[in-house]
Parts: C-alpha cells; sequence; structure tokens
C-alpha cells in the first residue's frame, strides 16, 4: 500500500479543476460579449438615431418575462450543485432537468421573438440591427449549449453508473456556467432594450 | 540502493504510466512532453515558413524596381509572414516550451486537462493547415497581419483572402484559450506541496501572465473576426459607414487585442531569460518579487495602451495623450526586469554558454527595441514615422529581440532535458553569432531606411531615393540570419543521436525539471517533490529526502493516474487528482472542428450545420471513459 500523503495535512475536497476551468471559460466569454457590448454602445453614441429611422424600437415586455424565466434556472443549477456535492443523484437530476426546461423555454421564446423582430429589420438593414441580432443570437447559443450540456449530464446519471465523481465535477461547473449566463442574460436585456426605455 | 518496496514503487509506476507503443497511441497520447515535443516541432516549421516569406521580400527588395515577386504576391507574403510569426510560431512555440517544462518545474505528472492538452495541439495543427491551404487556392490573406477595414471589406477584397484571415484565426483562438485555461488551473492547482505563490518559477510565472492575458484579450479579435465575417459572408454591417457601421471600430477591437498580445508574446519569452540568467550567472536572481511583479504590471499596463497603434486615425487630442502617457508607463517595469537581470550578471561568476549567448543577445537588442519604442510614444514622431520602415525596425527588435532570443535560448537551454543529450557548443557558438550579426544587420538599416521616408508594405523603389544601400544591406543581413538559423537546425538534428549525454543537471540549475532525468519519465518524478524555497533544485537535502520518500513509499501515489492538488495560494495539498489517459476525442473534435470551417468559408451551411451535428457527437464521446476507468 502506498502511503499518499505522508505530509501532515487534513485531506480537504477543494473545488474540483473542472470548476477552475469553466471559471477561466466564463472568464473569457465575459470578454466577448463585453467587446460585443462595448461595440454596440461605440457604435450607438456615433449615431444620430438610434435605432435609425423606419426600425422599430425594440421589444419590451416579452423579453424582460423570458429572461426573468431564464433567471429562475439559476435556482435549478443551485439545487443540481448542493445536491450532487451530497451524492443525491435524484435530487441532482431533477435540478437538472429543472434548469434545462427554463432556459429551453427562454430559448425557444427568445427565437420566436427575434425571427418576429427579424421581419420587421432584418439584421443586414443596419449596423443597429446587426448588433442587436448579433448579441441576442450569441447569448441565445450560449443557453443552447447549456441545455444540451445539461441534458447530457442527466442522461449519465440516469444511466448505467450513477452519480460517479466525474459527473458530480461536470455537474457542479455546469452550474457556475448557468448562474454566468443568466448574469449575461440580464446586461444583453439591458443593453438591447434600452433604446426603447 | 534501491530497496524492495521503492523498486516496486518504480515498476508499478511505470506499468500505470506507460503509453501503448504503436501508431494508434500516436493520435491519442495526452502526455504532455510528447504534445510539448509536436507543439515545439509544428511551430519550428512555421517559422521556417515564414521566414521563407520574409526571405522571398528580402529578395525582392535587395535592389531598386525588381522584378522576382509582383505586388499581389507580396502582399500576401507580409501578411502571412506576420500572421504566422505572431499566431503560429511564436506564441506555440512558447506554448510548446511552457507544455513541457511547466508540470515540470512545478512537480507536477501532468497538465491539469491532459486531454484539453492534445485537443489544443490538434486545432492548432489543423487551423495552420486551413489558414496555409489558402495559398493552394492562391487567396492568402492579403491585407496585413491587422487586416483593416475598409481594405478588408468585400467590396475591396472580394476572394477568400479576408475569408481566411477570419475563420482561421478563430479557429485558433479556440486552441489558445483552452491552451491558456489548461495552464492557469494547472499552475494554480498542481503546484508540488510547498511550492507557495511566491516561489512559483519565473518561467510559469511568465506563462501565468501570458494565459491570464490570452484570456482577457483574445474574445476582443473574436469579436472583430465574428463581426468582419459576419459583414462579409452575410451582409451585415459594423464596420461600413453606408450603414451606420464604423471602420475605427475594427482598429479598436484589434488593438485591444492586439497590444496585449505583444505582452502575450514577450512575457513568457522573459520568463526564459529569468530562468537562464540566474543558472549562468551562478547565483539567485536578484530582485525576484520585483522580477515577478514588473512581469505581471507588464501584463496588466498592457491592456491600457493600445492607441498608441492608432495616433494617426484623428482621434482627439486628449485621447492621445492619455494613451502616450499609458504607454510610456511600460517603461518603469521594463527597466526593473532589465537591471534585475543586469544586477544579477555583475553580482555573480557568470558562465558563458550558448543559452547564456542568445540571452545577452536579447538584453542588447531588446534595449535597442525599448528605447525605438518610447520614441513611439511621443505623438509628433509617431505620425511622422507611422507607416515607414522605422516602425518595422521596432517591432523587429522588441519581437525577434524580445521572443525569438529567448526562444533560441531555450531552445539551447532546454535541449538536454528533453533529449537526454547536449547540443554542440562550437557550432552553436558560431550559429549564436551568425544569428546576432545577421538580425541587426537586416533591421538596424530598416531604421535609417524609415527616417529616409521608405514606406513599408512597397513591394518595389524606384533607385536613387537615398534607399539602395539600406536595402542591399537588409538583404545581406536576412541571408546572413538564415545561415545561422540552419546552424542551429543542423546541429540539433545532430545532436538528438550524436550529443554528449547530457544527464539530469547539466547546468546546475535551480528548478525542478532538472531534478529527474533527462528526457524524463512518463509520470515525471517517482515521489512529488516537497518544495522549501524558490530555488528547490539548489536545495540538496531536500532532493535527497525525494528519494528516500520513494523507499518509504510516500507521495510515490503509484495507485493510478494520479497527481496531487494543492490549494493555490500556498501550496498545501488539498487532494489527489486522477488524470484521464489516452483518448481518441481531442482529434475527433479537432477533426469536427476542421469540417465545420471548411464549410463556413466555402458557404455551405448545411454542411456546416452537420458540421455542428459533428462537434457535439465529439464532445459526448469526449466523456464516455471517465478518469480511473
Amino acid at each position: 500500500m502506498s502511503q499518499p500523503l505522508a505530509v501532515p495535512v487534513a485531506l480537504q475536497r477543494g473545488r474540483p479543476l473542472a470548476w477552475w476551468g469553466m471559471l477561466m471559460l466564463i472568464a473569457t466569454e465575459a470578454v466577448l460579449f463585453g467587446s460585443m457590448i462595448g461595440s454596440y454602445f461605440y457604435i450607438r453614441f456615433k449615431a444620430v438615431h438610434w435605432p435609425p429611422p423606419g426600425v422599430p424600437e425594440p421589444k419590451v415586455l416579452v423579453p424582460t418575462l423570458l429572461t426573468l424565466v431564464l433567471l429562475l434556472s439559476s435556482g435549478g443549477a443551485a439545487l443540481a450543485q448542493w445536491a450532487a456535492r451530497r451524492g443525491v443523484a435524484n435530487r441532482a437530476a431533477l435540478g437538472l432537468a429543472v434548469t434545462a426546461a427554463l432556459a429551453a423555454i427562454y430559448a425557444v421564446g427568445t427565437t420566436a421573438t427575434l425571427v418576429g423582430e427579424w421581419h420587421d429589420a432584418a439584421a443586414t438593414r443596419d449596423a443597429y440591427d446587426s448588433l442587436f441580432f448579433t448579441l441576442q443570437g450569441a447569448h441565445v447559443a450560449h443557453v443552447a449549449v447549456g441545455v444540451l450540456a445539461n441534458l447530457y449530464l442527466l442522461a449519465k446519471i440516469e444511466g448505467r453508473r450513477g452519480l460517479t465523481q466525474y459527473r458530480v465535477n461536470g455537474v457542479w461547473a455546469m452550474s457556475l456556467y448557468w448562474h454566468f449566463v443568466n448574469a449575461l442574460a440580464v446586461l444583453v436585456l439591458l443593453t438591447t432594450i434600452s433604446p426603447a426605455l | 540502493m534501491a530497496t524492495v518496496i521503492g523498486r516496486r514503487e518504480l515498476e508499478q509506476l511505470e506499468s500505470t504510466w506507460a503509453e501503448e507503443r504503436g501508431l494508434k497511441t500516436f493520435f491519442t497520447t495526452v502526455d504532455h512532453k510528447k504534445i510539448g515535443k509536436r507543439y515545439l516541432v509544428t511551430s519550428f516549421a512555421f517559422f521556417i515558413a515564414a521566414g521563407l516569406e520574409a526571405l522571398a521580400m528580402r529578395t525582392q527588395l535587395a535592389v531598386p524596381d525588381a522584378g522576382v515577386i509582383g505586388p499581389k504576391v507580396y502582399n500576401e507574403l507580409f501578411s502571412m509572414h506576420g500572421v504566422t510569426m505572431i499566431f503560429f510560431f511564436i506564441t506555440p512555440m512558447l506554448n510548446g516550451f511552457g507544455n513541457y517544462i511547466v508540470p515540470l518545474q512545478i512537480g507536477a505528472r501532468d497538465m491539469a486537462f491532459p486531454r484539453m492538452n492534445a485537443l489544443s495541439y490538434w486545432i492548432y495543427l489543423a487551423s495552420g493547415l486551413f489558414m496555409y491551404s489558402s495559398f493552394l487556392l492562391g487567396e492568402a490573406p492579403n491585407d496585413g497581419w491587422f487586416n483593416y477595414v475598409p481594405l478588408a471589406e468585400k467590396f475591396f477584397t472580394p476572394g477568400l483572402n479576408i475569408d481566411y484571415y477570419n475563420l482561421g484565426l478563430l479557429f485558433l483562438t479556440m486552441s489558445s484559450t483552452v491552451g491558456a485555461t489548461n495552464f492557469l488551473v494547472t499552475i494554480f492547482k498542481l503546484r508540488a506541496p510547498g511550492m507557495s505563490l511566491n516561489r512559483i518559477p519565473l518561467f510559469c510565472w511568465g506563462i501565468l501572465a501570458q494565459s491570464f492575458s490570452l484570456i482577457f484579450a483574445l474574445p476582443a479579435l473574436s469579436t472583430a473576426n465574428i463581426f468582419l465575417e459576419l459583414q462579409r459572408k452575410l451582409g451585415f454591417h459594423f464596420f461600413d459607414r453606408s450603414h451606420g457601421g464604423d471602420s475605427l471600430l475594427w482598429q479598436h477591437l484589434f488593438w485591444i487585442f492586439g497590444h496585449p498580445d505583444v505582452y502575450i508574446i514577450f512575457l513568457p519569452a522573459i520568463g526564459i531569460v529569468s530562468t537562464i540568467v540566474p543558472v549562468f550567472a551562478r547565483r539567485a536572481l536578484v530582485a525576484r518579487e520585483w522580477m515577478v511583479l514588473a512581469t505581471v504590471t507588464t501584463a496588466f499596463i498592457g491592456f491600457g495602451v493600445w492607441v498608441h497603434h492608432m495616433f494617426a486615425t484623428g482621434l482627439s487630442n486628449v485621447t492621445y495623450v492619455f494613451y502616450a502617457a499609458a504607454s510610456m508607463m511600460i517603461v518603469i517595469p521594463s527597466g526593473v526586469q532589465i537591471f534585475g537581470w543586469l544586477a544579477t550578471i555583475l553580482k555573480g561568476r557568470p558562465v558563458i554558454r550558448s543559452p547564456f549567448l542568445y540571452v545577452l543577445g536579447f538584453i542588447v537588442t531588446f534595449v535597442i527595441g525599448g528605447v525605438t519604442g518610447v520614441m513611439f510614444a511621443a505623438i509628433p514622431f509617431d505620425q511622422q514615422t507611422t507607416d515607414s520602415f522605422f516602425v518595422v525596425a521596432h517591432f523587429h527588435y522588441v519581437l525577434f529581440g524580445g521572443a525569438v532570443f529567448p526562444i533560441f535560448a531555450a531552445i539551447h537551454y532546454w535541449f538536454p532535458k528533453i533529449t537526454g543529450r547536449m547540443l554542440d557548443e562550437r557550432l552553436a557558438t558560431w550559429s549564436f553569432w551568425l544569428f546576432f550579426i545577421g538580425f541587426n544587420l537586416t533591421f538596424f538599416p530598416m531604421h535609417l531606411m524609415g527616417l529616409e521616408g521608405m514606406p513599408r508594405r512597397v513591394y518595389t523603389y524606384h533607385p536613387g531615393l537615398g534607399w539602395d544601400v539600406y536595402n542591399l544591406l537588409s538583404t545581406i543581413g536576412a541571408f546572413t540570419l538564415a545561415v545561422g538559423i540552419l546552424g542551429t537546425i543542423v546541429n540539433v538534428v545532430w545532436s538528438r543521436r550524436s550529443g554528449a549525454v547530457a544527464g539530469d543537471d547539466p547546468w546546475g540549475a535551480n528548478t525542478l525539471e532538472w531534478a529527474t532525468s533527462s528526457p524524463p519519465p512518463e509520470f515525471n518524478f517517482a515521489a512529488i517533490p516537497v518544495v522549501h524555497s524558490e530555488d528547490p533544485n539548489w536545495d540538496r537535502e531536500d532532493r535527497l529526502e525525494d528519494a528516500r520518500r520513494i523507499e518509504r513509499a510516500e507521495l510515490t501515489l503509484s495507485e493510478g493516474h494520479e497527481t496531487i492538488g494543492t490549494d493555490w495560494l500556498d501550496g498545501n495539498i488539498e487532494e489527489i487528482h486522477e488524470s484521464p489517459s489516452e483518448s481518441p476525442w481531442p482529434l475527433m473534435l479537432a477533426l469536427a472542428l476542421t469540417w465545420l470551417f471548411v464549410a463556413l468559408l466555402s458557404g455551405h451551411w448545411v454542411f456546416a450545420g452537420i458540421g455542428l451535428g459533428l462537434v457535439a457527437v465529439a464532445l459526448g464521446g469526449w466523456h464516455l471513459k471517465e478518469p480511473g476507468e
């Protein structure tokens, strides 16, 4: 038998490496959205009319409600993390499912709204529209990736070997991802509806 | 002599960590040392490609009105030369050393995410081939490495040239981001017990600062590339005035990335210098804390100076003065480092060997490049010399001087560790002098050409403008430099098999990579080293204690693919990490991404959709086999 820890310290379980990796990914994604939002205001402050003449003001009510729905998913993510760390597989699965469902509502709803708005003024019309759709499109894509990752984790946990440590780490990292995507949703919402406020 | 326990531990480690021999393992390996070597070889191949592009340009410019290369090809050559040197040579080359050396220097057995490490290499290779495939179509990027709009818009450059640029760099960015994440987590979480933050080796500090800069700078470049590609391919508007866009937005986004990128290139390189100087000065680095602080400060200030690349764009004077002042501030941390190295050399008993020669060459060239850099912070001077050869001279002094000299120092310094053999010292010395003289002969006359008014990015010039002699000298210098580089290549190829046997620690160095055999075993260290100072390999008693630990089977972690996880601040043991072994999925994912990018380039949206599906499948497959299974 090897004695791994001859140096006398209490063995404590820190955050998993996956969590740290996710933190770095989030940092870089935050700058990605930061530079997109920065570009939005850079162009905006150079424009005379915002939105340009003939382009309707952005819708406020529906996107705000959808964002509120998305924000609830942070609760699901927190539940999944809490349960996974304690090895309660069914609660962790519930948390993952709730998060995925709420986020899917947001993604589908936002996509539908965007399709309608595209019909009124397409992204190819003007810099305003290009920024509007690129910013929202990028965010919906991030939510969609999160939904797929959650469903994958869910299938794994419901599968043969249940809640392994590797999957616990995955849930933990995804939980961080959801808090980030949701915080981002607020910034993206405030940016895109700002001309109507 | 090894006892029964010690021998059993070693055997167990060997059988756990050994990768299968054969072709399959070539595609599935996750060993950081193999991946590091691949990075080094691949990026050196790109160095040769970009060097040949430079030689072609210098040949064309050797005499006035030459007809070797026409303007179209010349544009592609200088664009690809810049793109290749910056994105496909210097950064990946430094990351190659990072990959090989960082886990060894911090006493770990692999990177934090071994499969992601393989992924970052495969994406790097794929994106490099993607970018160079543009030459096959004769549509290589041709609007400079900074790819300014409006020239880069579809109306002015209708071919695939710029699409290659945008997509190729987006592709490569994935590799750099994955790599940077991996380095950060590795250095923060996998250090040997006792290696607190203040004991992190200087090279690792350089990689750390570089990785942070990559994480925070690359997204600005990605945003610019995404915007421009949407504009080119789908008719969005970001940069065109006619539809409410703004062409300066590109320059802002590009240089918000571009200036930190100078430090992305430079910081690991000075980490190499700070590693080599104390070893050959035979004493600990002077003002070590200040050197670390200077590294971090440089990275930080580097984010606040980008407008000094835009002094000729007509922004307000208030803006200019702010950025000029910020740019001058960089002198302070750079000065601290120069004086730190000089003081170390003066206070030590220097031994001149080939790695140290390159370091001395670095100090000389970098100081010259730094001085012309300060001159640019004077706005009127910048406006006078902008877009002239003076700028070309300056940035080659800082980039070639600041990064390529240290890279060559690193080749000579770590070659014995990587191969177990010494380079031939006589050939190395000859190569160095050709390299040093050739470099200065190439680039010093460019200062004078620039001051005489020769613009950069011109494919030829007329006689009688006072540029002829300088250009001829510069071309002679370029070929001298090439011969020097060739000398190093010959030396490496020959010494790899036939050099003198190096032993574990030929230089008497202070960092942990020299505490294990050359080349190191798959598991790096039989017992994870325990560290009590900043110069662990000079602590003889500690290293003897490591050897005794093997006999007691302490910290050997021979049960599986295991390494120690420590807390990021003090380096106390937190837990044992089980790391994954060989996997085909990093390569699969890189191939799926290649499919996606080729489809995006050619505008086949259905194929792009299939590519996305393939990416998802590869990501799913990635997690089928979990570590320890």
